[in-house]
């Protein structure tokens, strides 16, 4: 498959501050998050893709073009910056038709497309008449990404979409996204909300330290990372049984019983194995399992894990 | 589709002034355009000619347009940069130089409309002056004033280009080349740009009389005023498409 993004020995420094540091990663299609601490590079490599930084070495390409000054190809891309401001002296819908304008989209047309973005990302239509200076961060957010979405880009770089946003909003904007997303628009969104970002996205690239640490799916990345070891919970009527059917069957690499919850936590080696004998071993110890639940497959986890 | 220039400036435009005549800018705006003719009112004498023409040429060309042009398109990126702004439109589908000549010209226009409005006013108070050339200057008056602000704006638009103290830079180039350089007896002065503005202005008698400016080549003069436009602009284009303001920002 063709990729969006493909970086080559890609670095950007600030003078003497690292912002990436030699990286080459390529990114899919499809919805793909950017997980990385503050100063991993993502707001860099962000800039870098959308043409605002020309590469201090390296090579980039996104949807097949050099992205520095390329006015071709930012016809096909939408931003959504990471900072909150805003003209403070304009009000959402004229600042969006100019944009608009300046996108390509017909004059006579700006202003309604800018109308049905509102709407869209529910920026409610009697706050339209307030100038943005006035507006709440979430309020914000909502008119950036409207701005990002003008053009109808095929391509969407999202920065931080999310901050600031209540749960319910948090929960529409990824609704939009999705819903691009289904549309076939590709996404990439960064954020530190990964619980957030997990439930978005089925790859992701990993940044600390301005270094690309791993990329992938959740799966991927859980291979990826060395001695991993599977942790679970299992809730049964006997946990001292299952321990030691466990145990007999060489999985295990440690447990803790919990009687009086009826709780057995565990460590596995190889979860692949594991899983295909669970069936089995679970059968031969006849006990009643009420609950299982995996304690570190969370990409929250396997982050941890990578950037240790 | 990737906007063309006229599409680029609509948009522009529309970015620049339709949303952001607030009453506070208004009442700024107000007071700029009031201020000049205002002071000029109780500067004057009635009959005052000489008063006049000092106000005109020397307060009003040489000193308050020029420096109206440097804070106005001084600010154009400067201003996006300190907003953390830019973004928004270099991610846009027009190249760099498009966009700030595109910016350049919608501040043009507006500063053209204030400077045209001022020129106004300023032959009404010398008009109601009762100064006998101030009617007969009032054509050239609206002209250097026209092509004065042409060069000063592009000067600006390129000092804030290179630094954000483009209010000092501007002042410092003012106090060198224009006064310092513009009054030196040889060609060299041709590099100030106040002096093609005194040529263009020295057609007017009174004015050749009062100053002794010479009146020779004032198409040359103009020519001048245009090319140093025109460079000032080709050169703010370069600068704005090499220089990663946003990298700035960022350190």
């Amino acid at each position: 498959m063709t990729p969006i993004v493909h970086a080559t020995g890609l670095s950007q420094w600030y003078g003497i501050v690292m912002g990436l540091n030699n990286v080459s990663f390529e990114i899919g299609p499809g919805l793909v998050g950017l997980v990385g601490p503050n100063g991993a590079g993502k707001s860099t490599l962000i800039q870098l893709i959308t043409g605002q930084f020309r590469p201090s070495s390296g090579s980039l390409r996104v949807l097949g073009e050099n992205p520095w000054n390329n006015p071709r190809l930012l016809r096909r891309i939408g931003y959504c910056p990471e900072g909150e401001s805003l003209p403070p002296d304009h009000q959402p819908v004229p600042w969006l038709s100019g944009l608009a304008i300046l996108s390509g989209l017909p004059p006579s047309d700006a202003r309604q497309r800018a109308e049905t973005l509102l709407d869209r990302v529910r920026l409610p239509r009697e706050h339209w008449h307030k100038r943005l200076g006035q507006y709440s961060k979430g309020m914000r957010q909502r008119v950036k990404l409207a701005q990002a979405l003008l053009h109808q880009p095929e391509f969407l770089v999202l920065d931080e979409p999310m901050n600031g946003l209540d749960p319910l909003g948090r929960q529409e904007i990824a609704h939009i996204l999705k819903e691009s997303a289904a549309q076939g628009t590709h996404i990439v969104v960064s954020s530190h909300i990964l619980a957030e970002l997990e439930a978005l996205c089925r790859e992701f690239l990993i940044l600390h330290w301005g270094r690309v640490l791993a990329s992938g799916s959740r799966d991927e990345l859980r291979t990826d990372v060395p001695n991993w070891a599977e942790q679970l919970q299992v809730r049964c009527d006997q946990p001292e049984t299952l321990a030691r059917v466990l145990f007999d069957a060489g999985v295990l690499l440690g447990f803790d019983l919990d009687a009086d919850h009826e709780t057995l936590r565990f460590r596995v080696r190889d979860p692949e194995s594991f899983y295909r004998r669970w069936l089995g071993l679970l059968e031969t110890s006849r006990v009643v399992v009420y609950e299982i639940r995996s304690d570190n497959r969370s990409l929250r986890q396997i982050f941890e894990k990578v950037t240790a | 589709m990737t906007p063309d220039f006229l599409q680029s400036l609509r948009g522009l435009w529309h970015l620049t002034w339709c949303g952001s005549l607030t009453w506070r800018r208004t009442a700024v705006i107000a007071a700029v355009l009031l201020a000049n003719p205002a002071l000029a009112w109780f500067g004057i004498p009635a009959r005052g000619t000489t008063a006049f023409l000092h106000w005109t040429t020397h307060l009003y060309l040489g000193l308050a347009m020029p420096l109206y042009c440097l804070v106005i398109c001084g600010g154009m990126i400067r201003d996006e940069v300190q907003d953390d702004t830019l973004g928004f439109l270099l991610t846009r589908p027009l190249t760099r130089a498009r966009l700030f000549l595109g910016k350049y010209v919608c501040q043009l226009a507006w500063i053209q409309g204030v400077v045209l409005a001022n020129s106004l006013l300023l032959v009404a108070v010398g008009w109601l002056r009762d100064v006998p050339e101030a009617l007969s200057l009032a054509t050239r008056l609206l002209l250097v004033g026209a092509v004065g602000t042409l060069v000063y704006s592009a000067l600006g638009a390129l000092f804030g280009l290179l630094t954000r103290r483009y209010v000092v830079l501007g002042l410092v180039y003012g106090f060198l080349v224009e006064v310092g350089i513009g009054h030196i007896p040889t060609n060299i002065n041709a590099l100030s740009m106040m002096r093609h503005q005194q040529t263009l202005l020295a057609g007017h008698a009174a004015v050749r009389d009062r100053y002794a400016w010479s009146a020779d080549g004032p198409w040359t003069a103009a020519l001048i005023l245009c090319g140093t436009t025109a460079l000032a602009l080709a050169l703010g284009a370069a600068v704005f498409t090499l220089r990663e303001y946003q990298n700035e920002r960022t350190q």
